[in-house]
């Protein structure tokens, strides 16, 4: 046998002895299998990266088998199951539509025990390609370490789009946040605010970075909840003066409240603002534009204020402030609104409604309703709902809510996923959960966005935040945003 | 042909003799001078800054905790420094480590620099400079950034030293500069700026030699290494990290000091350190096997220079009373040895900070003995011994809250801290307890998790687990007996504007119901703010359900009924010494009723100091709020 031979032989074995068998006769374990996270009986996009799990149960070997119609079934060994990716888009795309079988085997001591299968089922639908998101630790009012990051959802690839650390030091902290994209940055069009130091609103407009500040004389608070109108260069902003407290005891922890908000139209063109909505006694915010660009949509809640020191009354009366979800027509030739009309009368049943978001046909709204306020995103009560917006009804997403919160919440290109962030892995942090929307009109058990490490979200001590699909990744790179942050903002002009 | 070479001018063969003895002895005693000096300054006078220092870092075995510590510029050397800095959880232990790494880098430096014979002495230098960065911080630990600063330093110094030694094997200026470039791309992400020094002095190498040789073409590997100098950090930036200000690109892995103010002495060591290795990269010389014929002084200078280390090292190190008390008092506190904390109380002589009398007021509150014992210990607002702005919350925020009920806000400052300042092992564990008593065990196990992934820590978390395994075995747990009583009170909605001693104060003195023990802090606090108005009706009730009055309450109701004028004192179901005692104060305040606060101060003490009364008439009230201003100061 000359030394290629042995080589070749040695590879063989090598290879013969790597492959992975499932254990033919074993007993059925007695125990329920238990994964973290929970990827069992979920609808799932062909398209999406591995859906890698631990398994927690207690046993010396495991192994388990992913399989479907067509293809080859996968083998994985271990209690973190972490799947190749390419097998795994081999296996999804040669089975949309189709069901995900997967058994887990585990060893005690000698024998091999076996857990009911459990069926996953491949969507025929994708997903966007990318979600952007702010990935922040769960901060109340220092920030160091934030960043706007975009996942690629076909893998684990992570882009910082922008990291507040490359202009911030110290005291001078600078905080990110509200990116928004024209109509899934289809048109490579978006936004997001710099606060702190180098304060600014950051656009990114055919191709071009600038920076503006969009507050206008006669504006008491920045641009803040931003809205792109799908095709024109638009913005609808909520203008809100925001103050935080804390509970002493409530495990909510902390409640930021408005005590005056307004909405206004930022044209990007003009570097022009106009007011929208202004009325005195009334909180509107989270402006949100239809799909077509003929509506408005909008949270907004009654408030009068008993005391001079309107901080102090918007502490004492918080559970008292209950948004409804308003809409305003518009007409893009004119650029002007019409009236508003109420969509969800939420709190005429003593619940609050925020956060709107008409899915991309124009059937449904999705919002979030909690017992009180508009910052759902640390309400415990805060539940996703969603309404037929032919009929007017509207349901409990039973389906994808949770104990704890869900809140900020989006839908994919296609209308068939939707995204949204809740705290019920611990409590604490805001994870990201996909959820299936069926052409019926109902949403699917969510789960977690995937990631390489299953522990991932055990070991992770930021929340994620804003998740916004989008089919086109953001091109700029951080240290363009740099520059352009650098610079001092164009100030905008209010329209006469 | 023979040799006909003979010693320089001035340069004569020697042989070993009582000039090599004087050296010998020298060098042992800086050896010994210098162990003796790093031992006492580390375990002999800091053990309880070590082990805070240690327990405001984390080293966790976990993947993640290394992927995200190398994400930073500096990072690998960061995680060895945390991985080293765990073990002054058992500061004699880590001491002998930091000692022998010490004692590494004076053997590299003399290596180095051919330090040997009488020069040995000044291998020490940098060596006495690395530990003043650690002994100088005092205060500064609590707001420090740069995770595992006592190793850091240490491991920079041995990565600049190992450029040395590499661009000194090197031959040939492109061989060098080569060297250079890629001693820079390896470097400068494991240790940052250290890097950058190592650079530099492996450039000085490079054109002391191109100055030698004296021709153009020499230059050019020189400009190529300086432009590398710049450009590599530039290029890591634009292509690798983005978690790093610009500005900070060639300080990466240094501390936060500001280089204004009082800080700026403390940059004093990393300037020495610099100033060292440059001097030494200009000056050094091959050994020769010549001696040269020196003067005593030629001999002893070293061993002064050296000696002047010491002495810069002694001076320039941390030294404040109050801040060792302070860590003394909390670590006790923290093992619930409250009786040692007012023992540490009683044997402190200065003026006390505003942290030694809070955590005075808890061991007596925790000790049942307050009311009884409060305003007999001394009262003050020293302000803090530190460079830069420093608040008890940020010293300890939330172990107070935690101590007081309040797990909101004590997990609140946590997070605050984490996000400021990073991982540590202290707010780790007071996010767990935190958690455990308001029920949170997902998120409690979430951070017990990390401290099950330290070396000394992870006894704690199994000793913490079987709370998050059995909540319902909290209730029962001695650890929680005394804090329980004292979370049962109704949620509202404020903010403690960073002011922790107020807000304790303030949310005990407005509450309006509560068990006993939550009553009584509720008097206190409001004896605290001379506020009669808060502190009677709950005087009444307390009357009518303890036999018992204690003392301080008993003073605090004759003063406010006198001053209401509406009862006949002498008709109080009181200690009647303690009526006698107060007709004395009466007539002590018509006696001295011109008297200066400074001068009555003095003379109401003897009699009066220990008393309410005397709190009533001299304490400043306001004095939490003028803690957080003075620290500006």
């Amino acid at each position: 046998m000359n030394k290629y031979s042995l080589l070749i032989f040695c590879s063989l074995l090598v290879t013969l002895c790597s492959c992975k068998h499932l254990p033919g006769h074993c007993k059925d374990a007695t125990d329920t299998l238990s994964l973290y996270p929970d990827y069992k009986e979920v609808c799932i996009p062909y398209n999406i990266a591995p859906l890698n799990f631990r398994i927690n149960n207690e046993a010396t070997s495991y192994l388990t088998s992913i399989r479907s119609k067509n293809g080859k079934t996968l083998i994985i060994s271990g209690k973190d199951v972490e799947i190749s990716l390419k097998d795994w888009k081999s296996l999804l795309a040669a089975n949309k539509g189709e069901d995900l079988i997967v058994q887990v085997y585990a060893k005690q001591n000698v024998f091999w025990t076996k857990y009911p299968a459990f069926t996953d089922h491949i969507a025929p639908e994708m997903i966007d390609n990318y979600v952007t998101y702010r990935y922040i630790q769960p901060v109340y009012t220092t920030y160091e370490d934030m960043s706007i990051n975009q996942r690629n959802l076909e893998n684990f690839d992570v882009k910082v789009l922008y990291d507040n650390r490359l202009l911030s030091t110290e005291k001078e902290g600078q905080c990110v946040n509200c990116h928004s994209f024209q109509n899934y940055n289809k048109t490579g069009n978006m936004q997001f605010h710099v606060r702190g130091r180098m304060g600014g609103t950051v656009i990114i407009e055919n191709n071009q970075i600038k920076k503006v500040d969009p507050k206008v004389e006669g504006m008491y608070a920045n641009a803040v909840y931003p809205s792109w109108h799908p095709t024109m260069n638009l913005i609808a902003y909520s203008t809100n003066k925001t103050g935080q407290n804390f509970h002493t005891k409530d495990l909510q922890k902390i409640e930021v409240l408005d005590d005056k908000s307004d909405l206004v139209l930022y044209n990007v063109e003009k570097n022009e603002v106009s007011p929208i909505e202004t009325t005195d006694g009334w909180l509107e915010t989270y402006p949100y534009w239809s799909p077509d660009g003929k509506s408005l949509y909008y949270s907004c809640a009654r408030y009068a204020p008993k005391l001079d020191n309107i901080e102090k009354d918007v502490i004492l009366n918080y559970k008292n402030i209950k948004y409804n979800i308003l809409r305003k027509s518009f007409d893009p030739a004119t650029l002007t609104f019409g009236p508003s009309d109420t969509v969800v009368s939420a709190a005429s049943i003593g619940k609050s409604a925020t956060l709107p978001r008409v899915s991309p046909d124009g059937n449904y709204l999705l919002f979030s309703m909690g017992d009180f306020g508009n910052f759902h995103i640390w309400h415990k009560s805060s539940d996703l709902y969603l309404m037929d917006l032919h009929t007017g009804t509207y349901k409990n997403l039973a389906a994808v809510n949770s104990p704890d919160v869900e809140s900020y919440h989006s839908w994919s290109s296609n209308g068939r996923w939707i995204i949204f962030t809740s705290r019920r892995d611990d409590g604490g942090y805001a994870r990201l959960y996909i959820a299936y929307f069926d052409k019926n009109g109902e949403a699917h058990k969510p789960f977690v966005l995937p990631q390489k490490k299953p522990v991932f979200y055990k070991r992770s001590f930021k929340s994620f935040n804003i998740p916004e699909f989008t089919v086109k990744p953001v091109t700029a790179s951080c240290h363009e945003l740099v520059k352009a942050i650098r610079k001092e903002p164009v100030k905008a002009t209010a329209k006469q | 042909m023979k040799n006909t070479q003979h010693p320089a001018k001035g340069v004569v063969k020697k042989t070993p003799g009582k000039g090599l003895n004087l050296v010998n002895s020298l060098n042992g005693t800086a050896l010994g001078l210098f162990i003796i000096a790093v031992l006492y300054y580390t375990v002999g006078i800091n053990s309880g800054f070590l082990f805070k220092l240690q327990e405001l870092d984390l080293f966790s075995t976990t993947p993640e905790f290394f992927s995200d510590t190398i994400s930073k510029i500096g990072g690998l050397s960061v995680y060895a420094g945390t991985f080293l800095t765990q073990f002054f959880y058992y500061p004699w232990l880590g001491s002998i480590i930091y000692l022998l790494l010490l004692l590494l880098v004076v053997y590299l430096v003399a290596k180095a620099f051919n330090l040997t014979g009488k020069k040995l002495p000044l291998a020490f230098i940098p060596s006495l400079a690395l530990v003043l960065c650690t002994t100088e911080l005092g205060y500064l630990i609590y707001i420090q950034k740069l995770h595992g600063i006592a190793f850091v330093c240490i491991l920079g110094v041995l990565i600049i030293l190992a450029g040395w030694f590499l661009i000194r094997r090197m031959k040939g200026f492109v061989q060098q500069t080569c060297c250079l470039l890629l001693y820079l791309l390896a470097a400068y992400p494991v240790c940052g700026a250290y890097a950058l020094l190592g650079g530099l002095l492996m450039l000085l190498h490079v054109l002391k030699q191109a100055i030698a040789e004296k021709e153009l073409k020499h230059w050019m590997p020189v400009i190529v290494a300086a432009a590398g100098l710049y450009l590599i950090p530039f290029l890591y930036y634009q292509a690798v990290y983005h978690q790093i200000y610009f500005n900070n690109l060639f300080c990466a892995n240094l501390p936060n000091f500001k280089v204004a103010g009082h800080e700026r002495l403390l940059w004093l060591p990393y300037v020495l350190i610099a100033v060292f290795f440059i001097l030494a990269a200009l000056t050094g010389k091959k050994e020769h096997n010549v001696m040269v014929r020196t003067s005593f002084f030629s001999q002893v200078w070293p061993a002064v220079v050296f000696l002047a280390g010491l002495f810069v090292l002694g001076h320039f190190t941390y030294h404040d009373k109050n801040f060792n008390t302070e860590l003394s008092m909390l670590s006790a506190s923290e093992q619930g040895n409250w009786n040692n904390v007012l023992k540490l109380a009683r044997a402190d002589q200065d003026e006390p900070t505003r942290l030694i009398v809070m955590s005075t007021k808890l061991a007596l509150v925790k000790l049942g003995i307050a009311a009884d014992n409060e305003f007999k210990y001394k009262n003050g607002n020293k302000p803090y011994h530190s460079p830069r702005e420093i608040l008890p919350i940020e010293i300890a925020g939330p172990f107070f809250y935690y101590q007081y009920g309040k797990e909101n806000y004590c997990y609140k400052w946590c997070m605050e801290q984490m996000v400021e300042y990073g991982m540590n092992a202290y707010v780790m564990k007071y996010f767990v307890l935190s958690c455990l008593l308001n029920g949170e065990t997902k998120l409690a196990q979430k951070y017990n998790d990390v401290l099950a992934s330290t070396l000394f820590y992870k006894s704690w978390a199994k000793a913490h687990q079987r709370y998050i395994d059995h909540p319902e075995a909290i209730a029962k747990a001695p650890e929680f007996a005394g804090i329980l009583p004292l979370t049962n009170y109704t949620n509202i909605l404020e903010g403690d504007q960073g002011i922790l001693e107020n807000f304790i104060r303030d949310s005990f003195a407005n509450l309006t119901s509560g068990p006993p023990s939550v009553l009584e802090l509720s008097m206190l606090s409001n004896l605290e703010l001379k506020n009669a108005a808060g502190f009677m009706p709950k005087f009444a009730y307390y009357t009518s359900t303890n036999k018992r009055i204690p003392v301080h309450f008993q003073e605090a109701a004759i003063l406010f009924l006198y001053l209401e004028h509406k009862v006949d004192i002498n008709q109080l179901p009181v200690d009647k010494n303690m009526l006698a005692k107060f007709q004395l104060l009466l007539s002590y305040l018509q006696q001295y009723h011109n008297y200066s606060e400074d001068a009555a101060k003095v003379v109401y003490a003897n009699e009066f100091g220990d008393t309410y009364w005397y709190y009533y008439l001299f304490a400043n009230t306001k004095k939490p709020k003028d803690t957080a201003e003075t620290k500006a100061n």
